[in-house]
């Protein structure tokens, strides 16, 4: 909490690094790239295989692009990616921050009059904050996509149709949503990392535990906190049935 | 260091404690211009401590660390920066950016504090290299290092700024004899030019060939704070015991 703030009041004050941020969007963004169009692209497809042979029985197999499209825009998509991205890279700040902190980088960093908050923190937790709604958008796309390839192999549903029904469900607010609570994970999943890692004690032993404790950490917070964002958004942004 | 010397550190009655157990109990050193002070004490004494909380790193509970008459308790982590571009710290292992080369690790502070463009960097840290037997090692990562080399580096990075004091953190331990020779030579090239600094050390050679005083660590409080010839010639049974141990057999 005490790191958040700081952060964020930080976030205003020079000096900058852009530099490092652009490095970490990469980190955070590029090199997840491949393992989000793999989970996004599996994911669409057994969405659209279970939903097709479950609602085959009620004669809804019609209903699988409505269904798959509004589940990956505003859930699977945003949450899926984030459980990721909190296993890849919360992990890896985490230990990589733990790993400076125990071989005293973070103390030679203050003793040379620079922050870590700075360099460290608020480069991360901003390029989480740009690259997971990115990541997001991109997952959910390719969900839909590999639901449709299934849903035209597996299911016999014509794929001008699937898109079609797909199109016309999805609304803006729908992906909007999806994103925005995205960012609320990627400041938590960042700041967690960087928290635990600076204050991480007890040699290479310490690295480890505060590796797995930030990844249990974010995974949990994303599975509750998704719970209060989506009765948020129900209450202020989704339309009334 | 001259009659005159004017202090440029000073600490008063500095006391920290880590749960029940109190490492400092009043500590009070003060340190002179071009002053080398050397301070031993046994392991978990709390020598390196007194370097951390003279630059911010860790809080003291009471006492007072003053540097040019300027009160450094309670300064934020922002007011430090400025306090530790004329402080600078040689940590024990060096504690070198091991992501970064030695030339990078060298350019950060230069980067982070001063105006100097990349042509001007680059002769500043080769310069410094040199002064430090390292010339041309600007491509090497830290992992390619020898620990001697490490800890070369990391005094050629803490003095880049060229600051006002150096803070050494046992700089020699863990090296062999050679190294331990070159990196007290690199010390005494260093006081030739008006080093200012504290050594905390073990190491009983260098901590004699470069000090102007040593200061010993015991229960908490600085026990003495003499010249190493007075060091030498004392018959104080603590300090005998604690410099000379062998003579007790």
């Amino acid at each position: 909490m005490h790191l958040g703030v700081q952060a964020f009041r930080e976030l205003f004050h020079r000096p900058f690094y852009p530099s490092l941020l652009v490095q970490q969007v990469y980190r955070i963004g590029v090199e997840s790239l491949g393992l989000v169009l793999v989970t996004g692209l599996a994911t669409g497809s057994v969405m659209a295989l279970q939903f097709g042979y479950g609602m085959a029985k009620f004669g809804g197999k019609l209903y699988v692009p409505k269904i798959v499209a509004l589940t990956i825009a505003r859930e699977i998509g945003p949450v899926f990616t984030s459980l990721l991205v909190a296993g890849r890279i919360g992990s890896g700040i985490a230990s990589e921050v733990a790993s400076m902190k125990v071989t005293q980088q973070i103390d030679a960093m203050r003793a040379l009059g620079t922050s870590p908050i700075k360099r460290i923190v608020i480069p991360r937790m901003l390029a989480a904050m740009i690259a997971l709604p990115i990541l997001t958008l991109i997952a959910d796309y390719v969900g839909l996509f590999g639901a449709m390839l299934v849903a035209s192999s597996e299911l016999g549903i014509n794929p001008e149709f699937y898109w079609a029904k797909t199109l016309e469900t999805l609304r803006l607010y729908d992906l909007s949503t999806g994103m925005a609570k995205t960012a609320v994970f990627a400041v938590f999943i960042s700041l967690v990392a960087c928290w635990r890692g600076l204050n991480t004690e007890g040699g290479t032993q310490g690295v480890g535990q505060s590796t797995t404790w930030v990844v249990v950490v974010s995974s949990v917070f994303i599975m509750i906190s998704d719970f209060f964002l989506t009765k948020l958004f129900i209450l202020t942004v989704y339309p009334r049935v | 260091m001259s009659a005159q010397s004017q202090s440029v550190l000073m600490i008063k009655d500095l006391k920290k404690t880590f749960g029940t157990k109190a490492v400092h109990r009043g500590i009070d050193i003060e340190l002179f211009e071009n002053e080398v002070l050397a301070l031993f004490g046994g392991s978990g004494a709390g020598k390196s401590l007194i370097l951390r909380s003279i630059i911010g790193l860790e809080s003291p509970d009471s006492g007072a660390i003053s540097w040019r008459n300027r009160n450094l308790s309670g300064l934020s982590e922002n007011q430090w920066i400025d306090i530790r571009k004329r402080i600078a710290y040689v940590f024990q292992n060096g504690a070198l950016f091991d992501s970064l080369t030695v030339f990078e690790n060298l350019a950060y502070p230069l980067r982070e504090h001063t105006q100097m463009n990349e042509e001007q960097i680059r002769a500043k840290v080769a310069e410094t290299l040199a002064m430090v037997d390292m010339p041309g090692s600007e491509a090497l990562l830290p992992s390619e290092l020898s620990g001697g080399m490490q800890k070369r580096v990391g005094l050629a990075r803490a003095m880049i700024l060229e600051p006002e004091i150096i803070l050494f953190d046992e700089p020699t331990a863990g090296l062999d004899p050679s190294n331990t020779a070159r990196f007290v030579q690199n010390i005494l090239k260093l006081k030739a030019r008006g080093l200012t600094g504290i050594f905390v050390t073990h190491d009983l050679a260098s901590a004699f060939a470069v000090a102007d005083r040593i200061a010993i660590l015991h229960e908490g409080k600085i026990y003495c704070a003499e010249s190493p010839e007075k060091i030498r010639q004392s018959n104080d049974p603590i300090i005998r015991n604690f410099l000379f141990p062998e003579e007790k057999t």
